[in-house]
């Protein structure tokens, strides 16, 4: 404090300390007590999707291997259904959300983007499809989205799309933070240049390690998940989701797209660090919903061998 | 004097108990213990939902108005087949033509896959859907000049496709290419009305899939130069039939004996 600052200021000062102190040993005291919102025990429900290929409804009653099966539509009535018996739902998509069915050709993914706003997508990232009708294209039907695309390897700054994609983003449900960024594919032999144009592509393990640190270390978040257009494996050294487990840290959830692959639940990796992560994918065309539950505790202090509070079973991951 | 250092007093001890509760505070933190994971299928036991389905109604009525439109009327049944097939003759013949009305130097011929004609168009109408199911993909039309080299590894693989039995995917279409097979050598092989000279490079008109290699034909990498037209082969199959309608002229196609086993 200065000599500069006068009785009056003082006063002032001395006041606001008090009716802040108030307001957070209002908060900390229900924070220890556990009352108000806080509960001992959070679950967290994640859902998400990934290719859905503009599959709105679902396939043909001839369609060889899908015959009605699939559709937006169908998996709007599940979201709807566990949204209604889950406190915390989050959903995400992973990309390829064009391109797949003659919804597309005709009104270039403004019919998804609808649905999908209607759902209440928390979050989706851009999958290499969703360039088909160009970055115009893309745009021209952004407006159609209430949700954020998150693409954080991808550089807009030199195209139409600069500031309308988000590198990372937060959501908050009941105390706990989960942060969530996306990484896309590279584009190049994979998307013809003109539909890209000056879109530049960051390196995708770089980019996945510089946000999840940031989630994680500065934004203190409780999960960070990301959203992931890479594929699941190849055969050959091609980056996959896999790999990217492997080369990261900081990430707890991947959520995979492009390779359309169907697991019955999430796979557990370890990371750079030995801890684990999960990888799933849930296929394509609207054909599966994927779930993650997480389950969190408040505790007072940080516990390292957390059998002793939970007893996972075969199918549960422990963190 | 006095009371300012009261004030001073009274000032360290709140921010003392301030910074006191922050630490308790931060001390206590949700921590992630265990995850559970089960993914649902998505199969017809799940009803649509009704709010979507208002929204989706409008777009529904007017792609079944579009989609239901019939664009020309086929003469006959078009399939494909092996050594060659109706439809592959078809598809590969317009898209020969499309391909030198869009470039500025010559295409010799015409090379697709079956594996890519996804359905049979039908004798009779013919609708706009019906050939989005023919060409779901959005595969463009690209122009690939290979090496006489290259070339003698695509007879060769059209030849290996063509002895194949009994499967949907036998057969390589063509336009513009003849060959006879005759056990298993391959003779008179003429392009563009040309017999084929190793020393010399062709320009190809294929999918960009194929083009990158797709159904193994790797003859098509490492190409001697690549022109990308932008146009889609579904934009171009939906010109051409179009346009014959305008100008009364229904589909129709041959087996010309372009590819030809010789017994």
């Amino acid at each position: 404090m200065t000599e500069e600052f006068t009785m009056q200021n003082r006063r002032k000062f001395v006041k606001n300390i008090l009716i802040g102190t108030a307001g957070i040993t209002t908060l900390s005291s229900f924070d220890i007590l556990g009352i108000a919102r806080k509960e001992k025990h959070i679950k967290l429900t994640i859902l998400h999707t990934n290719d859905m290929h503009s599959r709105i409804d679902a396939f043909a009653p001839n369609h060889k291997k899908h015959a009605n099966q699939g559709g937006i539509s169908r998996i709007a009535s599940l979201v709807e259904k566990i949204r209604n018996e889950e406190d915390n739902v989050i959903l995400l998509d992973a990309g390829d959300i064009f391109q797949g069915t003659p919804y597309f050709n005709l009104f270039g993914g403004e019919v998804e983007l609808k649905l999908m706003s209607q759902m209440k997508y928390d979050a989706s990232t851009m999958g290499n499809h969703d360039f088909d009708n160009g970055i115009e294209g893309f745009n021209n039907v952004l407006h159609n989205a209430n949700f954020p695309f998150l693409c954080s390897n991808y550089d807009f700054s030199e195209t139409i799309l600069n500031g309308k994609t988000k590198s990372y983003h937060i959501i908050e449900k009941q105390g706990i933070k989960i942060g969530i960024f996306g990484i896309g594919i590279e584009l190049d032999g994979l998307v013809d240049s003109r539909l890209y144009g000056k879109t530049i592509y960051n390196d995708p393990i770089e980019s996945a390690n510089k946000y999840a640190q940031l989630l994680k270390e500065k934004h203190a978040c409780n999960l960070v998940i990301c959203l992931s257009h890479l594929g699941y494996e190849y055969e050959h050294k091609t980056l996959s989701d896999k790999i990217l487990v492997k080369e990261t840290k900081n990430i707890d959830l991947i959520i995979g797209g492009h390779t359309h692959t169907f697991l019955d639940k999430a796979v557990t990796f370890y990371n750079k660090v030995g801890k684990p992560t999960l990888v799933n994918q849930a296929g394509w065309a609207a054909l599966s919903l994927g779930r993650v539950d997480f389950y969190f505790n408040r505790e007072k202090e940080r516990i390292d061998d957390l059998n002793t509070s939970f007893r996972p079973s075969k199918n549960y991951a422990k963190f | 004097m006095r009371h300012k250092t009261t004030m001073n007093y009274y000032l360290k001890h709140i921010l003392f108990f301030c910074l006191a509760i922050l630490l308790i505070s931060c001390k206590e933190q949700y921590k992630l213990t265990n995850s559970k994971s089960g993914n649902n299928e998505i199969n017809n036991e799940l009803s649509t939902n009704n709010f979507l389905e208002t929204i989706i109604l409008p777009y529904r009525i007017e792609l079944d108005l579009k989609m239901n439109e019939v664009i020309n009327t086929s003469l006959i049944d078009m399939e494909v087949g092996s050594p060659e097939g109706l439809l592959g003759n078809f598809v590969c013949d317009l898209i020969h033509i499309k391909a030198k009305e869009i470039s500025d130097k010559p295409v010799d011929f015409c090379l697709l896959n079956n594996g890519g004609l996804r359905t049979p168009l039908p004798k009779g109408e013919i609708t706009r859907g019906k050939i989005f199911e023919l060409m779901p993909f959005e595969n463009e039309i690209v122009i690939v000049e290979i090496s006489g080299k290259n070339m003698l590894d695509l007879i060769e693989y059209i030849k290996i496709k063509s002895v194949i039995m009994n499967s949907r995917k036998a057969g390589v279409p063509v336009s513009g290419l003849r060959m006879i097979i005759n056990d298993d050598k391959v003779s008179d092989v003429k392009i563009a009305n040309f017999a084929f000279d190793a020393n010399k490079n062709y320009r190809v008109v294929t999918s960009d899939y194929l083009a990158n290699g797709g159904d193994h034909m790797d003859f098509f990498l490492n190409p001697i130069s690549i022109e990308n037209t932008g146009m889609k082969l579904r934009d171009a199959i939906l010109a051409h039939i179009i346009n014959l309608n305008h100008e009364e002229i229904e589909l129709n196609a041959t087996l010309d004996g372009r590819i030809y086993y010789a017994e």
